[in-house]
């Protein structure tokens, strides 16, 4: 009892003399000048968006407000204006009238009193899901299940570095609606993609200028043969600006907080502000 | 191309030594401790008659070459007495081996020679005393090879308690650090807070900040040449000491035949295992264990063996290992039925290994070889494991994910080296040598089962890399005329990984000019390059640190520098210098931002970028040397900065080692012979780090913050006053002891909180505003340590 109670001291010493101390400190910043923030997307299949508001200073709490009493305009290559784009108190944002033309160059202008900042990108061709099918018992798992597969193929323009964002649902019968299948285990996604809230966003490194099959397990039970509906595929191919942003941001969601890593900021195309201007070539393809 | 210009130069060498060889004797020996036979390593030799002047070399050896006369030779090395020889040199070689006494009461330096004996014109080189550092105050009771440099002007240490050192502006890789000659990678223990040397087993230290002679390369910043002891030749003796979480032993003496072999053996290991997991296992039961696993040890064996006269043999070993991690099982049976079994589990590892063999010949009384064939390896592993299983009436099902990380480096290393005196004013050293470096950057094995979810597969395998170093060197220590002296040198090296092949030629010059009987001007320039890289996620010294070699895309880190100084002596025991130097840097490397190592799904190149770099400073010292108050103060100003393409949108910023003030002082006063204080105080301003200055709304509409430059912000001073008090048992208190003494040491006496890291978080409810938190380690920290020698 007595040699317990000793090495008792001993190992309370050696906690509270290790213990760490965390202390609050004041931040010394220079005045901090606040910036127009624009995040844009285009797309050949819809119209414009565009959502403005201010960067405020890191220790500031205010909220942070869009603003709705600034203008947005879209110009095509030769700086001819192309679209207006109006605000929607709904969405507290600016919406466009008509999708843009891919592989021309676009630019945002967006004003606020008095301030202009600029944002240039244009999409490009996008590549076509192809083959799209599903096999309902590729292997058993652990249990004596079998697993299904669903896949399809696209082809990759070789002439130009591609960023693909890829989401993959499944139709859920029971509550007859689309949901997210959980693809990050795939081997391909695992090596090439970055998981974002978006989907999963990847380039063409391994594949360019050639045809890529992509497959991914099923679980037992997810797919009912007299749903519907059974897989919606949807290949987004991004614009150089928008899969690098999307990059930017999965690596700021898992760097930022965390005291050992290397800070992340976020890529931004906004030239005299912050944010992103880009897009996306949409391909969907359902399997009945 | 380049290796018939090298094979020139060295015929036309050889051809100049030998020539000077004509009408001169040489006068060579070992120089040895009288009481216990240690090679004494950085001893003086000085010649009255013709100011000619040497140094023995890490064996203890040393030549000099005199013409026909009769002269005086005196033998000096602090902390022994002065030894005197009158030597006639008529005809043929002398062979004059010396034992130095040690003093009663010990002198204790920095530098182990008066200027005017610094026989080897190296701006920045310094001889570290070992005895020196026992009596600086401790952390944990523990003597730190590394602590002891850190208080060095142009040398800094990392964070709070951190055993990294940097130098000059650089990054820890740069600093090439041996032991016996053999480079050791894993330099620290427990994450940064101890240095991976038992100070019981050293016999020497020096270090060469920047323009390190043309024998060392493969490094941009310094060179830390760390000795072993050998043992004494005259009978077993040992020490051993008990401190508050470190025990250590240290033995040595002489094996078999008492003049031919020695041993010297010592290891020091944690024991906070052996208090806590009894605790633990007290508290567990057969539905809940916890069992903690922290601690690490190393283990030092050098044996050496006199075959005879002129040749020797030496076999030395160094084993680090460290082990954090725990298991936590528990066991429950279910509202339903079942019986659920878990087993989750962590383990961090790191494995430290070195191992020489050394031969050391004179070939003739000019001629000193020294040939080594050496291994090193560096491993560092950690894992998870979580294992699930549910036990029914009927059924077993289990459900287990097992993910480990392992990377490494292992080095086979083969070198000739080669000491010749061929005159009165040359003392070359030339060599070759060649190492296989084996990397293994990360692999990643992941087992794991989940129903759904089935994983078998390694990651990044091909990630392995074999590559080979090789250089060939020849340098020589000048007396240009009574006032100058002179070490030019030239390193060719070359390197090849993945078909690739780099070819180097580096020049070295360091040159002494005495201004007066006190004072010194020295000026030195050296270019190295560097094949291999520490990547570090931080400078922590946490134990995530890859080494990865230079590749077709990562090219070697290439740097220029210039140093200019004085050092002199000044009235009643000190001695000042002052050293100012420029560092230019290409193809320096840094980690791109969002890079994590921890993982081996990417290829590390991929979080790697390179560019220019820019290091300037000013240092100065100022020791006493004698009396029973010595110590020194040091002050360096400093500034480094970067310049890479990928970071910083490729805009120039502050290293993450710029720190721009740096003072620091060491003191110990001897009241008497059993009774010694010391103290230490360290100030300087605080390192670079990157702090959000704003924040906006993302593409989603979550706040995201925005940095505006990388490292655009200064942690807070750092400021720590430590003292320590050794008090030495009478003779004869302890029977079986030899000696006996306490070390009670105060870390942090002033309880400052110095900054350890900083952690960002969210201010309000809302999620906006950020606040700034600093963590601190190590307040107020006392310690006792008990030693004694047997």
């Amino acid at each position: 009892m007595k040699k317990f109670r000793y090495q008792s001291i001993i190992f309370v010493v050696a906690l509270v003399t290790l213990y760490s101390c965390t202390r609050e400190v004041a931040v010394n910043l220079p005045p901090y000048s606040s910036k127009i923030v624009v995040n844009g997307l285009i797309s050949d299949k819809d119209v414009s968006k565009v959502q403005i508001s201010s960067s405020i200073s890191s220790l500031d709490t205010n909220p942070i407000n869009y603003i709705y009493d600034g203008t947005a305009q879209l110009y095509n290559e030769q700086d001819v204006l192309y679209d207006i784009l109006s605000y929607d108190a709904f969405s507290s944002g600016y919406i466009g009238t008509k999708p843009v033309v891919p592989g021309v160059f676009y630019t945002l202008k967006v004003n606020v009193k008095g301030k202009q900042v600029i944002g240039t990108t244009r999409i490009l061709a996008g590549a076509k899901i192809m083959n799209l099918a599903y096999q309902d018992m590729v292997r058993m798992d652990s249990t004596g299940l079998p697993i299904g597969e669903v896949s399809f193929s696209f082809n990759d323009d070789g002439s130009i570095e591609n960023y693909y964002r890829l989401n993959v649902l499944y139709y859920d019968n029971t509550r007859s609606e689309f949901k997210a299948l959980d693809i990050k285990d795939n081997y391909f996604l695992v090596i090439e993609a970055e998981q974002t809230n978006s989907g999963f966003v990847f380039k063409d490194r391994t594949f360019n200028g050639a045809i890529k099959k992509l497959n991914f397990e099923v679980p037992y039970g997810y797919i009912e043969n007299n749903a519907p509906y059974k897989f919606v595929i949807i290949l987004e191919t991004l614009n150089e600006d928008y899969s690098r942003y999307e990059n930017s941001r999965s690596l700021y969601n898992q760097r930022t907080g965390t005291p050992f890593s290397e800070s992340v900021e976020l890529y931004s195309n906004i030239k005299g502000g912050l944010g992103i201007f880009a897009g996306a070539n949409v391909s969907r393809d359902t399997l009945k | 191309m380049l290796h018939i210009k090298l094979r020139v130069a060295l015929l036309i060498v050889f051809t100049f030594i030998l020539l000077n060889l004509q009408g001169q004797s040489s006068v060579s020996g070992f120089v040895t401790d009288e009481l216990f036979g240690e090679a004494v390593v950085g001893a003086v030799i000085k010649v009255i008659e013709t100011g000619e002047n040497t140094t023995t070399n890490n064996y203890g050896f040393y030549s000099l070459s005199l013409n026909k006369g009769t002269y005086t030779i005196v033998f000096i090395y602090s902390g022994y007495k002065s030894d005197t020889l009158t030597i006639p040199v008529y005809k043929g070689d002398i062979s004059q081996n010396i034992a130095l006494k040690t003093y009663q009461i010990e002198k204790v330096v920095l530098h182990g020679k008066n200027v005017e004996d610094n026989s080897d014109a190296q701006t920045g080189a310094i001889d570290i005393s070992v005895s020196r550092m026992k009596r600086l105050p401790l952390l944990l009771g523990e003597v730190d090879v590394i602590k002891s440099v850190q208080l060095l002007p142009g040398v800094k240490g990392g964070t709070e308690g951190s055993s990294g050192f940097y130098v000059r502006g650089g990054s820890q890789d740069q600093n090439l650090v041996l032991l016996d000659g053999v480079p050791l990678y894993g330099q620290n223990h427990f994450f940064g807070f101890f240095s991976a040397f038992n100070n019981d087993a050293i016999n020497s230290v020096q270090l060469y900040k920047g323009s390190f002679p043309a024998r060392y390369g493969g490094r941009l910043s310094s060179v830390l040449d760390v000795t072993m002891k050998e043992g004494n030749t005259h009978k077993l003796k040992g020490t051993a000491s008990l401190g508050a979480v470190i025990g250590r032993i240290a033995l040595d003496g002489p094996l078999g035949n008492k003049n031919k072999t020695t041993f010297a053996i010592s290891a020091r290991s944690t024991y906070i295992n052996y208090l806590i997991q009894p605790l633990f296992a007290a508290a567990s039961s057969d539905t809940a264990s916890f069992t903690p696993n922290i601690g690490f040890y190393d283990v030092n064996l050098k044996l050496s063996h006199k075959i005879d006269e002129n040749n020797r043999l030496f076999f030395s070993v160094y084993q680090g290992n460290d082990n954090v991690g725990f298991i936590d099982k528990r066991k429950r049976v279910l509202s339903n039925g079942p019986t659920l079994e878990t087993e989750t589990g962590f383990g961090l590892k790191m494995n430290n290994r070195t191992a020489a063999l050394r031969f050391n010949r004179i070939v003739n009384k000019h001629i000193f070889a020294n040939y080594t064939l050496s291994y090193t390896s560096y491993t560092l592993k950690n894992n998870i494991n979580l294992d699930y299983k549910l036990t029914t009436d009927t059924t077993v099902s289990r459900l287990y994910y097992n993910s480990a990380f392992k990377t490494a480096i292992n080095d086979i290393n083969l070198k000739a080296d080669f000491d010749q005196k061929p005159s009165v004013n040359h003392h070359i050293r030339y060599g070759i040598g060649t190492i296989v470096h084996f990397f293994n950057p990360g692999v990643q094995t992941l087992k794991a089962d989940y129903g759904n979810f089935f994983r078998d597969t390694v990651y990044g395998k091909n990630q392995k890399a074999n590559t080979l170093e090789t250089a060939a060197y020849i340098e020589d220590a000048m007396q240009i005329n009574k006032g100058t002296k002179a070490n030019i040198g030239m390193r060719a090296m070359h390197y090849a990984a993945f078909n690739k092949s780099y070819y180097f030629l580096e020049p070295r010059i360091a040159i002494n000019e005495s201004i007066d009987s006190n004072w010194i001007f020295r000026m030195s320039y050296a270019l190295n390059n560097q094949p291999v890289h520490l990547l570090a996620n931080n400078n922590l010294g946490l134990p995530m640190d890859i080494w990865v070699p230079s590749t077709k895309m990562i090219k070697p880190q290439k740097a220029h520098q210039v140093s200019l100084g004085i050092i002199g002596n000044l009235k009643k025991h000190f001695q000042f210098s002052g050293d100012v130097y420029y560092k230019w840097l290409r193809n320096a490397i840094d980690i791109a931002p969002g890079a994590d190592f921890v993982g081996a799904e990417r290829n590390w190149q991929d979080y790697v970028r390179q560019g220019n770099g820019e290091n300037y400073g000013l240092e100065l010292l100022l020791q006493k040397q004698e009396g029973k108050l010595n110590g020194w103060v040091s002050y360096t100003l400093s500034y480094a900065s970067r310049q890479i393409s990928g970071i910083n949108n490729g805009n120039s910023y502050f290293f993450r080692y710029d720190q721009r003030h740096n003072v620091s002082t060491t003191w110990s006063y001897e009241v008497n012979k059993r009774n010694v204080f010391g103290t230490t105080s360290i100030f300087s301003t605080g390192y670079p780090i990157t702090v959000p200055i704003g924040q906006y709304l993302d593409l989603d509409g979550n706040i995201v913050y925005e940095y505006g430059g990388k490292n655009n912000y200064r942690m807070e001073n750092y400021f720590r006053l430590d003292f320590n008090y050794i008090h030495y048992l009478k003779p004869g208190k302890l029977k079986w002891a030899k000696e006996a003494w306490y070390n009670i040491s105060i870390y942090n006496a002033t309880n400052r909180l110095n900054p350890f890291f900083y952690q960002i978080s969210n201010k309000s409810t809302t999620g906006n505003g950020i606040v700034l938190e600093r963590v601190s380690i190590f307040p107020f920290f006392p310690s006792v340590s008990f030693n004694v020698a047997f």
